[in-house]
């Protein structure tokens, strides 16, 4: 990696929050290495796989939290581990994602170069190198009903494709609504002035409701496609599928009802039993494809 | 547990104090400098029933050194004290800037010193200011307007500046409006009920359109102490129990358990900067799962039942009120 590679990102310290995933952690811990990452932390939620060995081999903090916290309060026990002095930044991170040359650098560039962005996200590739939609847009009541009914059955809907921007191509930084909580950059004072994300959220959905605090809090959110990042989805969540659909719908629901001001609230006791319905057909697919109608793990 | 409460002679932290001793096994110390809000009258009983348990310091928070030492040995501090009533600070806000923002200072600062394992900062809803619409969430700006809501809003960033430079563990929370037994006559509630029992009329701000959210007092308590034993260091929690009421629509509900007519209410010049209104999005705290027990009728009727038939309480503190 040339010198240039290497620019801004010292001033970064990273959370990554791992679940038994060993096998990728020691990528992920290389990749962020060879981006010249200060800090790492590896906060751990009761991992027994031998991710505690991985660490220590690569020089990261090992952060046992004793308990599976979920991911927002794990990656807030990271920041807190780290403190005052942690760097300027926060990446914060899974462990089945890695890093390409130079990604690091550019998140730290946006957020240098844009001093409104509290968060900026990298462009996600899934291992095949295809394009994750990772940033998005808060849905409309219209859109969450129409992705949440028909995204599972034809992913490329019309409300599908403008939550998750697909017919956009990608290949320019933007600001945008939210990014995928997989892999970002965190400003610090942004990061503390919101308190990190918030505990209520076991699992998924937490992204979501950071960058629309963020957002309520004055910060932007930007997605930066200079900074490449990979990411094998799932890992930690393929253990636990059913519980982890549950999360997810939980979180759905919580979210909907914090976001859901004047007449919108009116709609909340469809939208709960539309999560529910929801939550049924999901586990019912699940159990009829444990790997996915078409060899690949459903997206949620 | 041993537990230091300070503002414990007042409403909400007498409330407390009694809720604790009663729930749990842990010992109380209560702090408290007996302003014109803190009366060792509320505390009594609690010395009779709990002799082992319990005891009383008569300091000022202000005071370090007498915090300190008061503090020492004890597990866990929840800051209750405050000069707490909107209508004073806007008559003289100064001891609402030196008790809420000094006075959490030394609090945090001896807290530190001590390396007390938890620090609960009570506060409230009103560091956000009034909003229109929807529900404030802990991570929104705060835009307080009031004397009042502007020093618990010094008082708020004091004590979790002590969590981020120092690491010591406080959490936050902010509740909207309490109310309950032993809450001292001068807000709302208790000024309408004991009006009411006294046959005077009720002194109704502006149009009476103001919206406010209602807590009772025993949910507050558990809710507190569901944060003390349960909540995240660095965190805020909001607690609210969304009873949402305009001004006029809670005196209506005072009037018909007192049995009078709305000719009894007197519409007065509105107060300055009346924000118009609060609510709070409580998921967080219900994360840790807690959620309110109490209806708002049942609550009320029991609060102004409590009024009827604790005059002895109540009379001599509203005869001395400074109006």
């Amino acid at each position: 990696m040339s010198d240039a590679g290497h620019h801004g990102a010292h001033h970064v310290a990273a959370v990554v929050v791992n679940y038994k995933s060993r096998r990728h952690l020691e990528g992920c811990l290389a990749s962020l290495a060879a981006a010249g990452v200060a800090r790492v932390v590896v906060v751990d939620n009761g991992s027994d796989d031998g991710s505690d060995a991985v660490a220590a081999a690569a020089g990261a903090t090992w952060c046992p939290t004793g308990a599976n916290l979920g991911y927002g309060r794990a990656a807030n026990r990271g920041a807190d581990v780290l403190g005052r002095d942690g760097g300027l930044h926060l990446l914060i991170c899974n462990p089945d994602i890695e890093v390409a040359p130079g990604a690091v650098a550019a998140l730290v560039e946006a957020l240098e170069r844009d001093p409104a962005l509290g968060v900026v996200g990298p462009r996600l590739h899934n291992p095949d190198g295809s394009l994750y939609p990772s940033a998005r847009t808060f849905p409309n009541l219209l859109d969450a009903v129409g992705h949440g009914a028909l995204g599972l059955i034809a992913p490329r809907n019309r409300f599908t494709r403008r939550y998750r921007l697909l017919d956009w191509d990608h290949s320019e930084p933007a600001r945008v609504d939210w990014v995928s909580g997989a892999c970002f950059l965190a400003r610090r004072s942004a990061w503390d002035a919101v308190g990190g994300f918030d505990p209520a959220f076991f699992m998924y959905m937490e992204d979501v409701d950071l960058c629309w605090r963020l957002g309520r809090a004055g910060w932007a959110v930007g997605y930066e496609p200079a900074a490449v990042v990979v990411h094998t989805q799932g890992v930690s969540a393929d253990q636990h599928p059913y519980r982890m659909l549950a999360a997810h719908h939980r979180s759905m629901w919580l979210f909907a009802r914090r976001s859901s001001a004047g007449p919108r609230r009116l709609a909340l006791p469809v939208v709960g039993v539309g999560l529910v319905a929801r939550l049924a057909v999901a586990s019912a697919r699940r159990f009829a494809f444990p790997a996915g109608p078409r060899g690949r793990r459903p997206l949620a | 547990m041993k537990l230091l409460v300070t503002g414990g002679a007042g409403f909400i932290g007498s409330n407390y104090v009694r809720w604790v001793l009663a729930n749990t096994d842990d010992e109380v110390t209560v702090y408290d400098a007996l302003t014109y809000a803190g009366n060792l009258s509320t505390l009594a009983q609690v010395a009779e029933d709990h002799p082992s348990r319990y005891r009383f310091v008569h300091a000022n928070i202000c005071d370090m050194a007498a915090f300190a030492a008061a503090a020492e040995g004890h597990d866990a501090v929840l800051h209750f004290a405050a000069e707490s009533h909107v209508d004073r600070s806007i008559a003289g806000p100064e001891d609402f800037v030196v008790t809420n923002c000094v006075g959490t200072n030394a609090v945090m600062h001896a807290c530190r010193q001590l390396g007390v394992e938890r620090v609960v900062h009570i506060s409230t809803d009103e560091v956000y200011g009034s909003v229109e619409e929807g529900d404030s969430l802990e991570s929104d700006p705060l835009e307080p307007r009031s004397p009042y809501s502007a020093s618990k809003a010094g008082s708020d960033l004091i004590a979790l500046s002590y969590h981020t430079t120092y690491g010591l563990p406080v959490t936050v929370t902010r509740s909207s409006n309490n109310f309950g037994p032993w809450q001292y006559p001068e807000k709302v509630i208790p000024l309408f009920a004991t009006n009411l029992l006294d046959g005077l009329k009720v002194p109704l701000y502006g149009d009476g359109l103001n919206r406010r959210d209602w807590l009772f007092v025993a949910d507050n308590c558990r809710a507190v102490d569901t944060v003390l034993r349960q909540g995240e260091a660095g965190q805020i929690y909001n607690i609210g129990a969304a009873n949402e009421l305009s001004n006029r629509e809670l005196t209506e509900r005072l009037l018909a358990l007192a049995g009078a007519g709305p000719d009894r209410i007197e519409y007065v010049e509105d107060r300055l900067g009346h924000d118009r209104r609060y609510s709070v999005d409580t998921t967080k705290v219900r994360a840790l799962g807690w959620a309110p027990t109490h209806s708002l009728d049942r609550a009320l009727e029991e609060t102004f039942a409590w009024y009827r038939e604790n005059r002895w309480w109540w009379e001599p503190l509203k005869s001395a009120v400074p109006r």
